[in-house]
Order: C-alpha cells, then structure tokens, then sequence
C-alpha cells in the first residue's frame, strides 16, 4: 500500500514537471477550457440565484389568490366574492389587494405600484424601492409625481425607502396608500386587483381552490405552488437555452482536446518511449498521462469556477444579465445574493470535467503503448 | 541466470517489409560473467540484446530466466523452477526488466529538457521508493561517477562523456544483477572509453552481471571478457569462445 | 435542474459510446485470443486490455458519481410536479423513471463487480479470467447504452404539470406494485427478516474473511442481505427516521430534513453487495493453477469490505431504532 501510495506521488511529480516543461501548449489549454468552465458557471450560478430570488420573495407572498376573469382576460374582482369565499369552510382570512403597473416615461421603466396597510403610509405619501431611488435620484422626504388616469401629475413625499433580503423583485416597487391608489388611477370602488386567501390548514388549500372556483365561476384561484412551479420553468427555460449552447461550446472543445492529446509532439514521443524502455509499463504511462489530464481540468474547472463566481455575485454578471432577465432598464447595479449549493458544483464538475477525462482516454492509452525497444534502435 | 533457445526475431511480420534479424540463437548467459557480444551493423546484436532484456518477446524460440529474482516477480510458487518469460504478459516482462536489468543504449536516451538528475531517478519513480530516497541514492551514484558537479544541469548541456556517464548512472539506479550495454563506446574517444572499461570492471567485481554489445577492439579485446560471442546476420558465429 | 440533466444525458451518452467502443475491443479479443503467440496482434490485444480496463474504472466512477446526482436531480425535481413530494413522485411522471434508476444501479453494481474480477485477472500472469469479464463487459455495454436510452427518453418526456402520485400513496400497503408490495410488508416480522439474513451474511463473511471458505455462499448471503436490507428500510426502518406509522418512502430519506442519510445507507447496501459478489464470482475460477493464490486472498480483502459494509449499515439502523422517541404500536 505504501508502495502504491509512493510510485503514484513519483508519477504525478513528475507529470506536473512534465506539464511545467511544456508551459506554452499546457497554460493556452486550461486558458480555454476554463473559459469555457467560467462561461457555463455563470449561467449556472445566475439562472440559480434568480431563482432563489423570486423563491425567497414569493415564500412572503400569499398562498392562494383569486382573480376575477371576464372573457379570459383579468379583471377587478368585486369585494362581495370575498365576503363570499370567506365563510367558506377552513378560510380564515381574506384580504382584497390593489396592485397594477405604471410606466415612466422620464427613466422608461415600469414600477409596480401596490397598496399597503402600514401605517407609516398615509396619504399623500409613498415608500419606494431602492431601485426606483436610485434611478430617479431620490431621497427620503423628496417628492415624486406620478401621472393620474386623467393626464394630471399628482405628487408624493416619498416616506421610505426600502431595502429587503432580496431586491430582484421589489426594486421596482412603489407602496401607496389605498384612497390614493384609486384616485390616481381612478380605480372602481368596491373591487379589488385580487383576493389573498389565507387557509388554516396548508393542507386543505387544494380543496378551497376547488371550492371557491365552483362558487364563483368566473374566477381563477392560483396557489403559491403554482406560481413557484411557473417561475421554476421560466427560469430553467432560459438557463437550459443557454446551457445547450454552451454544452455544444464544451463539445467543440472537447474534440479539440481530444485532438491534443492524440497528436503527440515528436519530443513527448519520444519521452515516453524512453520512460518504456526504462521500466515504466504501459498501465504507469497511461496513469501518467491520466495525471496530467486531472490536472489540466482539476485547475481549468477550479479557475473557471472562482471566475463564474466573481463575474456572477461580485460584478453581478455584466456579460449576459439582459438576456436572461429580460426587462432589465432598472437592475444596472443590483447584486444578486451570493448563494451556491455543492449541487451546483457537482453538475458542473460532471458537465466540464467528466467529457474531458471521456476524450483523453483513447488517446492517453495510444502514447502509452510506444514500443519500449523504439529507445534501443535509437531514433534520434 | 538466463537461458536462449533457438530464440528468433522477425520484425513486421506478415507485411512487406517483415525483417529477419534474429534467425534461431542459442545461448546462456551465466550470472555474475562479463559477456561481449561483437558483429557487423545490422548484424542483430542490438535485437538480440532487447530480447535478453526483456524488451520484447520473441517470434519463436525460448527464453528462461533462472534465480529467486525473476520466480518472485512472478509469483511463481516454486523459487528453483525457471521462469518462462516467452510467454508472458508485457507487464511482467517490464516488472522484471526493471527488477533485474540496467540499460545503456547506444543512443544514451536520455530525456532532454530535464536536469541530469532527473534522469537519473526516472526509472526509480514507478518502484514505490520515495523520492528523497531515490534522489539520495542519485546523488551517491553521481559522486562514485565523478560528475556530481553537473547533477543539477540539463542533459543538452552535458558533454558526450558527461552524458554516458548519467546513462551509466541511470542505468545503475534500481540495482540491477545485470548491466545490458548497447554500443557503449560508440560516441566515446579512445580516453573515455578506457574510463568506461575501468567503470565495467569495478560493477564486476561487485558481483554484477554485464552484457556489451561492442564492435570496438578496445572493448572485446579487453581482459574483463569472459566470453566473447559474434553474430552475423541474426545467427551465432562463434558459440562462445571461453577464455 | 436542468443543467443537472444537460450533466446526466451527456455522461450517459458518453459512458454507452465508450463501452460499446470497449465491447468492440472485447469481441475481437475473444475471436482471436492466443497467449501462445507471440504475434504484434497478441500483442496489440493484451496492450488494449489495459485500455478496457481504465475505460471500466472510469465509467465506475462516473456512474457512482452521476447516480447520486440522478437522485439528487429527480428529487429536487419534484416542486415541477402537482403531487409530488420527493423522487419517488417524479420518477413516477412517466414509466421510464423506475426502469431508468434500476438500469443504472445494476450498472453500476456491475461496474464494481467488473473491476473486481479484472483485479484478480490482472494479478495473475496468464490473463485467466480474459474471457469472463469480457463476455461480463459485453453484457454491461448494451446495458449501458439502454440506460443511457431510457434516461434519455425519460427526461425528454418530463413534461411540467402532470400530475402525479406523491410516495404516500405509491409506497401505500395493499397496492399491486412493487413499491406497494414493500410498503405493505408487516413492519415487524421483515424487520426480524432483516436482522437473520444479515447475521448469517456477517457470520459468513466473517468466517470467509478469516478462513477464505464460504467465498460463493457469501454472493447468494449479500444479495438477499442487500435485497432484505432495502426491503426493511422501506417496511420498518424508514418509519423511525420519517416518526410517521404509515410513511413509507424510501426517497424522502434522501431529503436534508433528513440528513440526507439515505444516500449513506445505499452506499453501504451497494459496496455490500457488490464485494459479496464479485468474490463470489472470482470464487468460481479459484481453481486454476495462476489464481490458487491470488484468489484467496483477494477474497478475503472482499469478504473484510463486505463485512464493514453490512455491519454499518445495520448499526445506523440499529442505532437509529434504539434511540428516537418514536415507538410502533
Ligand atoms: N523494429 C524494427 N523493425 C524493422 N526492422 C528492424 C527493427 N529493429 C531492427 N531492425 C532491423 O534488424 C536488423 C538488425 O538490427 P540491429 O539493431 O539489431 O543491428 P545491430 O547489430 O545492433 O546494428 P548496429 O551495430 O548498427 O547497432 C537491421 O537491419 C535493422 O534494420
Ligand atoms: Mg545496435
């Protein structure tokens, strides 16, 4: 055992020295293939992060909410529904919600404008997302206007600003208070946006979903579950285009590897074949030759990985944000969370290390097999 | 120790340039002999040699090695018997390569690029030895050869006497009970060469066994000779003139 | 996730590629196998062995690797689908996932016992076991190509928002499957069950370890203990990790509320069994003259691991058993 242990610390010595040796053509490999290592860590640890994101922040969200439907299209729900689907069996709360978009055309960005119950809202005031603060340069006790339904400006006294655990999804974020809300945009009196339904049992959510759609036809309950399950597909969606793209950039590498390591130099050959014919069998080349294909991809898979982690969570991915994000006028500067589970790292281990060690085989068992007595004819 | 039975060896056989070069040798060597073996070029003397040593099997023909040594590499139950290499796995023939010869080829080998010491250790490093140890016993070797000063230079620095010796030391650094020479003197002038012999006859009479293929007078005229073969195109001339 | 897939699909493809490519190999080695020669085609095919060998040793790795990762992935799977609650749901989104992971754990278990008879092959001389494993390898490639067919499909057919059945009901007492047939084994009596086929297991492996006889018995003991070991966990062991009387899934114990432990628990069942076999096959060929040595001790080292492995896992269950509050009444 010790023996084992100590020929196979010889060996891989000697083919760090060997890589060493061969600094040009070793470096300008793992330089490629960590690039391509650092390019699907991005967009795994981004397509990853996002979606924590939104996890963390519809974990807040309520779990079933009711919307009204005419002719397949969202429309106010009458307070009355509610008052309805509250003495339904197991509900122990319903609560009308007011929300909707509006678009500013001085950044072109839109914010999501929501009601609140706090009580730091009064009229005439707002909180806003540090986001939007950012952009529009505000500060707490500044004033903000926001055009009405009617083409009038109303303006606010912007009372917080806030900063949450995640801020993908409420930099965007205005908080008004409910009399305002339905001034500004003229919004009917007893309807709401929605309805968020709080039900005892977790359990029984399915049931009053059930229940409440047979009660009120024209309305659409949509679980939390469901929500997360939209997101997850979304997210996944746009990550696995582009991992397809990359796996196909992973392939052309991989063929180039396997290209280098088939076409030996003259030197290396004839390296081996001395190493042969001193003693060195086939199977101590071959773990050679095996060393050095770890230790090529070990340092590329390493290299590209810190780097995919900086440009993700520290640079906040400049490289390709806008692709996967979409809307993104507002996030120029947000950071997402840095947030990596050892799933992550083992994908991506199998994905760029295991088509490396898959290509070299061949190839490293072809330079093992130089004929020991190629060294006694001396072909020099 | 080893034993040749109407050995030969055909090179690309069955193709259009298959080539006899060894065509049906008998002979044993005894442990502890100096054995020269003298011919033309392209006489075989260089096949014959990496059959010896285990280099490679040969196309018909037996080799057997005698002595503890080669029966234990093999795991063969009975110590006494000899051991048929002709038939063996290549692994083996390597695992006893390395246990029981040295090589000094005609060309040196040796790996450019590399510091002389290097080369040195390299056939130690598959042994499971740990590489303080090889390298100690690198250093002694380049002491008793008298170049310790060039251990740490690259190859293609040294001076053709200062290469042959680091092939010598090489060759030397497992401990082998037999020392294969090929064309050893080739690229030595008539100094040099006298140093070798003095470095041939201090390894004999340690005990070890040496085989030199040599056209040089210098070398098969020389008193350490116990025996004197010549081949000529693949087949024994001179079975052996003892003296 | 889904680069959890992209991850799997190209591992398997590559594995299958590979091995059909080592199966070619092995097929001209048995067509023109002759030790004897002394020919450069002799020559070529004992050099290619070493190449079969460290394709195998690799593939083991990968498939070790990639089963987790397959558990992992199908288990983290499982909010994709209304219904589900761990693995078990999403494996059962369309017929291909249980076919899929049984695929893939026989190879696996065939990998291991592959490596272990090219071990004694390689230790001996004469290349004696050359025809076993290769004939074995021509079984493990097709095998390799199915699994890598059916993971495939699988996937590809995954589609979001089927509803399927969650482990409370596939793994549900009374049912006709396999699953339910487990789940509706009498908790107590497998249990004991259990402990019988793994004492005479650990007994055998303890007097092969010692003496090297018993070295085929001890391949049928590990089986049934591995066969029996899976079968407890899911009628009785599980009950008192989940502390749930009718809960039982034998995915959810590879969930972290559960400390993942499940994927240590199957490790052992697996290394159990796969040193339990492969002993047993080296056992068969113990006879020639090249391996009357080698074997024997070879198979006491199996027996050792075999040994470990079974007595693990039964002290983790065991432990686990004596110490939570949990009672079956
Ligand atoms: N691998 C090979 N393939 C084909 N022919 C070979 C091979 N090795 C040697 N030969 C041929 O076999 C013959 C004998 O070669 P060998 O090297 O044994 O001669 P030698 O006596 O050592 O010659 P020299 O004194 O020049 O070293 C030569 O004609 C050579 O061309
Ligand atoms: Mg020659």
């Amino acid at each position: 055992m010790r023996t084992v242990i100590e020929s196979q610390r010889n060996i891989l010595d000697y083919a760090l020295s060997g890589l060493m040796r061969r600094r040009g053509k070793t470096f300008s490999l793992i330089l490629l293939y960590a690039l391509v290592v650092f390019v699907l860590a991005s967009i795994m640890f981004f397509t990853h992060a996002m979606r924590r994101e939104s996890e963390l922040l519809l974990s807040g969200a309520p779990e079933l909410v009711v919307q009204r439907m005419i002719a397949g299209r969202h429309d106010p729900i009458p307070l009355e529904y509610g008052r309805g689907i509250a003495t339904i069996r197991g509900v122990s709360r319903v609560q009308p919600r007011l929300w909707g978009y509006y678009y500013d055309s001085d950044i072109r960005a839109n914010y999501t404008v929501q009601t609140t119950t706090d009580d730091s809202i009064t009229r005439g005031t707002l909180a806003i997302g540090a986001g939007l603060a950012r952009m529009r340069s505000l500060k707490k006790g500044d004033e903000l206007s926001i055009w009405g339904y009617d083409g009038q400006p109303r303006t606010f006294q912007v009372a917080t600003i806030f900063t949450v655990e995640s801020d993908l999804l409420t930099t965007d974020l205005v908080l008004t208070h409910e009399a305002d809300f339905r001034e500004l945009f003229h919004f009917p009196m007893e309807r709401a946006t929605d309805l968020s339904v709080t039900v005892r049992n977790p359990r029984e959510i399915p049931t009053v979903a059930a229940r409440i759609a047979e009660l009120y036809p024209d309305t659409r309950p949509i679980t939390r579950q469901d929500i997360l399950r939209t997101y997850a597909a979304v997210f996944d969606w746009r990550g696995g285009i582009l991992i397809v793209m990359v796996s196909m950039a992973l392939l052309a590498f991989v063929i180039f590897a396997w290209d280098r390591a088939s076409g030996l130099s003259a030197n290396e050959q004839r390296e081996i074949g001395i190493l042969k014919s001193i003693g060195w069998k086939t199977e101590e080349v071959l773990i050679l030759k095996l060393w050095e294909g770890a230790i090529i991809s070990l340092t590329a898979f390493l290299l590209g990985l810190i780097g995919g982690y900086i440009h993700v969570f520290l640079l906040s991915a400049p490289l390709f944000a806008r692709v996967i994000k979409g809307w993104a006028t507002l996030y120029p500067s947000f950071r997402l969370t840095p947030f990596i589970d050892y799933y992550q790292v083992a994908v991506l281990f199998v994905l760029s290390v295991f088509p490396y060690l898959l290509a070299t085989v061949v190839p490293s068992w072809q330079a093992a097999i130089v004929d020991p007595d190629n060294a006694m004819r001396g072909s020099e | 120790m080893i034993e040749l039975l109407n050995v030969t060896k055909i090179y690309n056989r069955g193709r259009h340039n298959e080539f006899s070069a060894v065509r049906g040798i008998t002979l044993e060597l005894i442990a502890g002999e100096c054995v020269i073996i003298k011919g033309p070029s392209g006489s075989g003397k260089s096949s014959l040699l990496s059959l010896i040593g285990c280099m490679h099997r040969p196309t018909s023909g037996r080799i057997r090695l005698h002595g503890a040594e080669a029966a234990r590499v093999v795991g063969s139950a009975n110590p006494a018997e000899p051991v048929e290499v002709t038939s063996l796995p290549e692994r083996y023939l390597t695992e006893i390569r390395r246990q029981l010869f040295g090589f000094i080829f005609q060309q040196f080998n040796l790996v450019r690029g590399i510091t002389a010491l290097e080369n040195v250790m390299l056939p130690a490093y598959p042994l499971g030895v740990p590489r303080s140890v090889i390298r100690k016993n690198a250093l002694e070797l380049f002491d008793s050869l008298g170049i310790a000063h060039r251990a740490t230079a690259r190859i293609e620095h040294l001076s053709g006497g200062e290469q042959q010796r680091v092939a010598i030391a090489r060759a030397l650094i497992t401990r082998p009970t037999a020392l294969i020479a090929d064309e050893p003197t080739a690229h030595l002038d008539s100094n040099l060469s006298r140093e070798f012999l003095a470095i041939v006859e201090k390894l004999k009479l340690a005990g070890t066994t040496l085989i030199i293929a040599s056209h040089d007078p210098l070398v098969y005229d020389s008193p350490l000779a116990d025996k004197v073969v010549e081949v000529r195109d693949g087949l024994l001339l001179s079975p052996g003139s003892s003296r | 996730m889904q680069s959890g897939i992209i991850a799997l699909l190209v591992t398997s493809l590559g594995t299958a590629g590979l091995l059909l490519y080592a199966a070619r190999i092995a097929i001209q080695t048995l067509r023109s196998w002759d030790l004897g020669s002394g020919s450069e085609q002799q020559l070529l095919l004992e050099r290619k062995t070493a190449l079969v060998s460290t394709i195998v040793a690799l593939i083991l790795g990968f498939q070790v690797v990639t089963l987790a990762l397959f558990i992992y992935t199908v288990d983290a799977l499982h909010i994709l689908f209304a219904g589900s609650m761990c693995a078990a749901g999403t494996l059962n989104v369309n017929p291909l996932g249980y076919p899929s992971l049984a695929i893939k754990l026989l190879c696996t278990i065939l990998a291991g016992i592959w490596m272990i008879i090219n071990r004694a092959d390689y230790l001996a001389h004469d290349f004696p076991l050359i025809k076993v494993k290769f004939t074995l390898l021509l079984v493990l490639a097709p095998l390799s190509l199915l699994e890598a067919g059916s993971l495939t499909s699988y996937f590809l057919l995954l589609k979001p928002d089927v509803i399927t059945s969650c482990c409370g009901s596939l793994f549900e007492g009374g049912r006709t499957t396999l699953a339910g047939l487990l789940a509706g084994l009498p908790p107590v009596p497998s249990a004991i069950g259990y402990y019988l086929v793994t004492a005479v297991t650990l007994l055998n492996g303890i007097i092969t370890w010692r003496t090297g006889r018993g070295g085929l018995l001890l391949a049928v003991t590990s089986l049934a203990a591995f066969i029996s070991g899976i079968a407890a966990l899911v009628a009785f062991f599980c009950l008192y990790y989940y502390e749930i009387p009718t809960h039982h899934c034998p995915f959810c114990l590879l969930q972290p509320e559960y400390g993942r432990i499940g994927y240590l628990l199957y490790a052992l069942l697996i290394s159990g069994v796969v040193t339990g076999c492969g002993g047993g096959v080296i056992h068969l060929n113990r006879k020639r003259p090249s391996l009357s040595v080698i074997v024997p001790k070879l198979q006491k080292r199996l027996a050792l691991w075999t040994v470990l492995s079974f007595s693990l896992y039964l002290l983790l269950v065991t432990i686990k058993l004596l110490t939570t509050s949990f009672r079956l009444d």
